[in-house]
C-alpha cells in the first residue's frame, strides 16, 4: 500500500467519522427532546 | 475474530518495529497530560481517576460497614459533627447515612466502574485492537475525560452543603421538594456533566469502531472486547439522554416551579421512576458488558484456543443490550403496576438469562479441552464467571414479580447487585488490569502478590456479601443505619468480610507500587501463543503513536 493510498483511506475515514458523529449527536438531542416533550403532552392529556 | 484470522506470518508482519519508526514524538509534561489527545494517555488518566474514585467510594462503604457492625447508632453522630462542625441532631446524623449511601452508589457507578471499563480499557485497547492510530476524535476524547473532573468535584463538594441523601436513583419527591438546599442540585448537575462526558465518549467509540478499522478488520473479525465496547456505546447513547431529560425535569421542578413529578400540579412521581429505570437498567449492562469482553479475551488467551462460538458470543451481547431496554419496570414491581404488566416484565427479564447463559457456557466450552494456565488474570476471570453466575441466579429469583413483592428493598437485593457488580464488574476490572498491566506499563506485576490479592479479595467479598442474602430473606431493609438484634450476627460477619476485602486491596496497591518500581521488563507478548489480538504485536508499552503504517489483517 503506497503512502497516497493510506492518505486516501485516512481521509475517507475522517469524513465518514464526522458525518456519523453529527448524526449520532442529533439522535441524542432527539431522544432528550422526545423524553421531555412527550411527558409534557402526557401531563396535559 | 482476529484470533482465528491472524496467522503467525501476520504476526511477523506486524511486529512493533514495523510501526514504531517516527512514533515517539512525545510532547512535554503539561501538554501531554493536561491537553492530551493520545488515546493511551487518556486511558491512563481514566484508570488513575477510577482508582482514586474507587478508593473514595470504597472508603465510604467502609464507614457504612463500621456503623452496621453492631445494632444501634455508633459513629454517625460524630461523623456528622466532624463534617458540619459542632454537635448535630439525631435527624442530621441519620441524614448523613442517606448521604453516604448516595455518594457510594453514584461514585462507584459513574466515577469508578464506567471510567475504568470504558474510559480506561476502552480508550487504551479499542483503537489498538482494530488497527487504528487513535480514536476518531482525539480532542473530543480529551473533553470527555476532563468533564469528569468538575463533575466529580461537584459530587464530592455536595456533602459540605447539607448533603444529597436521595439514593443514587434520585427518586422524586425526595429529590424535588423533599430535600431543599444546593446539595441535590449539585448532585444532579454532577450527573449532567458525567452524562455529557459519557455521551461524547459513546459517539467517539461508535465512530471509531465503524470507521477507523484497519483494512481487513471486518466487524466479524473484531476481538470480543471491541464488540462489547461497541454495544456498550450504543446503550450509553440511547439511555443517557433519557436520564438527562429526567434529571433536567428534576432541576426545573426544584427550581423553576414546574410539576413534572408533583401530583399537586398534575405530575406523577412514578413517572420519574419509569424514566430513571429506562436508563438505569441498561446502565447495569453498560457496567458489565465491557467486563464480558475482557473476560472473553482472557479465557481465550489462557486456554490457548479461540473463544468458543465467537458469533454467538458477539450477538449474545447485542441481544442483552436490546432486551435490556424492555425490562426496566422490574425495578418497580411494588409501585402498583397491574398484574399483566408485572407478568410481562417478569417474562422479559427472564429472557435475558438466555443470551447470558450462552456467554457463560461458551466461556466454559472455551476452557474445555484447552491448554489452560492459571496466572493472575485467568483466576480473576474464572472468579468473575463464578461470582457473576451467583448474582445472575439471584437475579432470576428477583425477576419474579410475586417474589419481588417480598424482597423489594431488602438486603437480598443488595446482595444480588453486589454479586453482579462488586464481584462481577470489579473482578473483570482486576482481570483486565492484570492482563493488560504489562502492556500498559512495560513492567510485569508480581505473580505471587497478584494471586494473594485474588484469594484474599475473593474470601473477603464473599464473607461480606453472601450473608446479605440471609439478612434479606429475614426481612432486613436496605438503606437503614440501625437494625434489631436479630440481624446482628450476619451484619457482624459482613463487616469482618469488608476488613478481609480491604486487606486484599492493600495487597493490590503494594503489588502495583512494587511492579511499577521494581517489576521485570515485560516482553511484547508475555502471554505466549494464546494472545492473538493486535495489542500483543506491539512493544510493551506500545509506541506513543502506533500503526502509522496501516496494518493489514488477513
Amino acid at each position: 500500500m503506497t503512502p497516497d493510498d493510506q492518505d486516501l483511506i485516512r481521509r475517507r475515514q475522517a469524513s465518514r467519522a464526522r458525518v456519523m458523529a453529527l448524526l449520532l449527536g442529533a439522535l441524542v438531542l432527539l431522544i432528550f427532546a422526545i423524553s421531555i416533550a412527550k411527558i409534557q403532552l402526557g401531563m396535559h392529556g | 475474530m482476529t484470533d482465528t484470522a491472524l496467522t503467525p506470518s501476520a504476526f511477523v508482519a506486524h511486529e512493533d518495529h514495523h510501526h514504531d519508526s517516527h512514533a515517539d514524538h512525545v510532547p512535554g509534561f503539561f501538554a501531554r497530560w493536561f491537553m492530551s489527545t493520545n488515546h493511551k494517555d487518556i486511558g491512563t488518566m481514566y484508570l488513575i481517576f477510577a482508582i482514586i474514585a474507587g478508593i473514595i467510594g470504597g472508603s465510604i462503604s467502609g464507614l457504612m460497614r463500621a456503623e452496621l457492625m453492631q445494632p444501634g447508632i455508633q459513629y454517625l453522630g460524630s461523623w456528622a459533627s466532624l463534617l458540619h462542625g459542632g454537635p448535630q441532631s439525631l435527624d442530621q446524623s441519620l441524614h448523613l447515612w442517606n448521604v453516604l449511601i448516595t455518594a457510594h452508589g453514584l461514585i462507584m457507578v459513574f466515577f469508578m466502574v464506567m471510567p475504568a471499563m470504558i474510559g480506561g480499557f476502552g480508550n487504551w485497547f479499542v483503537p489498538i485492537m482494530i488497527g487504528a492510530p487513535d480514536m476518531a476524535f482525539p480532542r473530543m476524547n480529551n473533553i470527555s475525560f476532563w468533564l469528569l473532573i468538575p463533575s466529580f468535584t461537584l459530587l464530592l463538594a455536595s456533602p459540605f452543603f447539607g448533603g444529597a441523601g436521595n439514593g443514587w436513583t434520585l427518586y422524586a419527591p425526595l429529590s424535588t421538594y423533599g430535600e431543599p438546599g444546593p446539595s441535590t442540585d449539585m448532585a444532579i448537575l454532577s450527573l449532567h456533566l458525567a452524562g455529557a462526558s459519557s455521551i461524547l465518549g459513546a459517539i467517539n467509540f461508535i465512530t471509531t469502531i465503524f470507521n477507523m478499522r484497519a483494512p481487513g478488520m471486518t466487524l466479524h473479525k473484531m476481538p470480543l472486547f471491541v464488540w462489547s465496547v461497541l454495544v456498550t456505546a450504543f446503550l450509553l447513547l440511547l439511555a443517557l439522554p433519557v436520564l438527562a431529560a429526567a434529571i433536567t425535569m428534576l432541576l426545573t421542578d426544584r427550581n423553576f416551579g414546574t410539576t413534572f413529578f408533583d401530583p399537586a400540579g398534575g405530575g406523577d412521581p412514578v413517572l420519574y421512576q419509569h424514566l430513571f429505570w429506562f436508563f438505569g437498567h441498561p446502565e447495569v449492562y453498560i457496567m458489565i458488558l465491557p467486563g464480558f469482553g475482557i473476560v472473553s479475551q482472557i479465557i481465550a488467551t489462557f486456554s490457548r484456543k479461540p473463544v468458543f462460538g465467537y458469533l454467538g458470543m458477539a450477538y449474545a451481547m447485542v441481544a442483552i443490550g436490546v432486551v435490556g431496554f424492555v425490562v426496566w419496570a422490574h425495578h418497580m414491581f411494588t409501585t402498583g403496576l397491574s398484574v399483566n404488566t408485572k407478568m410481562y416484565f417478569t417474562a422479559a427479564t427472564m429472557v435475558i438469562a438466555v443470551p447470558t447463559g450462552i456467554k457463560i457456557f461458551s466461556w466454559i466450552a472455551t476452557m474445555w479441552g484447552g491448554s489452560m494456565r492459571f496466572p493472575t488474570p485467568m483466576v480473576w476471570a474464572i472468579g468473575f464467571i463464578f461470582m457473576f453466575t451467583v448474582g445472575g441466579v439471584t437475579g432470576v429469583v428477583l425477576a419474579n414479580g410475586g417474589i419481588d413483592d417480598y424482597m423489594q428493598d431488602t438486603y437480598y437485593v443488595v446482595a444480588h447487585f453486589h454479586y453482579v457488580l462488586s464481584l462481577g464488574a470489579v473482578f473483570s476490572l482486576f482481570a483486565g488490569f492484570y492482563y493488560w498491566f504489562p502492556k500498559m506499563s512495560g513492567k510485569m506485576y508480581n505473580e505471587f502478590l497478584g494471586q494473594l490479592h485474588f484469594w484474599v479479595f475473593f474470601a473477603g467479598v464473599n464473607v461480606m456479601f453472601f450473608p446479605m442474602h440471609f439478612l434479606g430473606l429475614q426481612g432486613m431493609p436496605r438503606r437503614y443505619p440501625d437494625y434489631p438484634d436479630a440481624f446482628a450476627h450476619w451484619n457482624h460477619v459482613a463487616t469482618v468480610g469488608y476488613m478481609i476485602m480491604a486487606a486484599g486491596m492493600a495487597i493490590f496497591f503494594v503489588n502495583l507500587i512494587w511492579s511499577l518500581i521494581a517489576g521485570k521488563k515485560a516482553e511484547a507478548n508475555p502471554w505466549g501463543a494464546g494472545a492473538t489480538t493486535l495489542e500483543w504485536t506491539l512493544s510493551s508499552p506500545p509506541p506513543y503513536h502506533q500503526f502509522e503504517t496501516l496494518p493489514k489483517i488477513d
